[in-house]
């Protein structure tokens, strides 16, 4: 069966959730096939893309954490010891 | 521990701890700072010692101590959190649409990947105005999908998804002002529509 194709404002109402994955299969297929052929989209679909994987890769690690499990640990032993 | 059996606590922190820096990484994006983080982060270690017997082990143990961490901030730095009107999602996915259709000009791109704009974005990320940031944070740098932040928060996923737009859309315009502001965009400032309300 020949689904209708989207029209452009239709994409631009659910490109977050297809860029989230969040879509059903046949609408990621949909949206997918629609941006392959559309030119005015998939700019736009390629913008998000890479802003939410910049937003993404901004997000700093914590570095070592040895001495706050340490910390939590004792605090939880204290806790324990404390109400038993 | 209160009138519940003392919980077994090898098995408590086998399954709590190798998610603390996760948890502090989400406590940081909270607090904006190290030393608070980490209190939280006790503080979260042992309210969910104190609740273990409610935890439901089918359940992902990251989520249950995500949304016991949100709770404790807000609880403990009385920051009542900001009502806001729900949007509808798809017209906050549209303007964003026209957001970037209008206003983005050639190589915004390149400059968001640049290193120099990851501390803007973690500092805008992390400035949101609170409803929008905690959405932004479980999705964007948790990689919550909508179902499980909508349980993190205690909201609707429509309302998981107009925040995360708004949030997105706010991000975008914030990054765009920063990258002309230092120099690393040389077209005109186009006029400022955030919408934070």
């Amino acid at each position: 069966m020949t689904m209708p194709m989207l029209d452009c404002e239709a994409v631009m109402r659910r490109l977050w959730d297809y860029l989230d994955r969040e879509l059903t299969a046949d609408n990621m297929h949909e949206l997918e096939s629609h941006l392959e052929q559309c030119e005015k989209c998939r700019p736009q679909a390629e913008f998000r893309r890479a802003f939410r994987g910049a937003v993404h890769e901004a997000h700093e690690d914590v570095g070592d954490t040895t001495a706050l499990t340490a910390r939590v640990r004792a605090a939880l032993q204290a806790a324990v010891r404390d109400g038993g | 521990m209160s009138e519940h059996a003392t919980p077994d606590l090898p098995s408590f922190e086998g399954i709590t701890l190798p998610l603390l820096p996760e948890l502090l990484r989400f406590a940081r994006s909270l607090t904006h700072d190290q030393s608070n983080a980490e209190d939280l982060v006790q503080d979260v270690y042992l309210t969910a010692l104190r609740s273990w017997h409610q935890y439901d082990p089918t359940l992902d143990c990251r989520n249950w101590l995500f949304t016991i961490c949100r709770h404790r901030f807000y609880r403990v730095s009385s920051r009542a959190q900001r009502q806001v009107p729900v949007e509808d999602a798809e017209l906050e996915s549209l303007a964003a649409g026209a957001l970037t259709m209008s206003n983005t000009p050639p190589g915004f791109v390149e400059v968001l990947e640049q290193d120099e704009m990851r501390e803007a974005i973690r500092h805008a990320m992390e400035t949101l105005p609170e409803p929008f940031r905690d959405v932004a944070i479980l999705v964007d740098w948790h990689d919550q999908d909508y179902a499980t932040a909508a349980g993190t928060l205690g909201v609707p996923i429509g309302t998981v998804r107009s925040r995360l737009f708004r949030a997105r859309r706010i991000l975008q315009q914030r990054l765009l002002a920063h990258a002309r502001d230092a120099g690393l965009i040389l077209t005109p400032p186009a006029t400022r529509t955030e919408t934070a309300s």
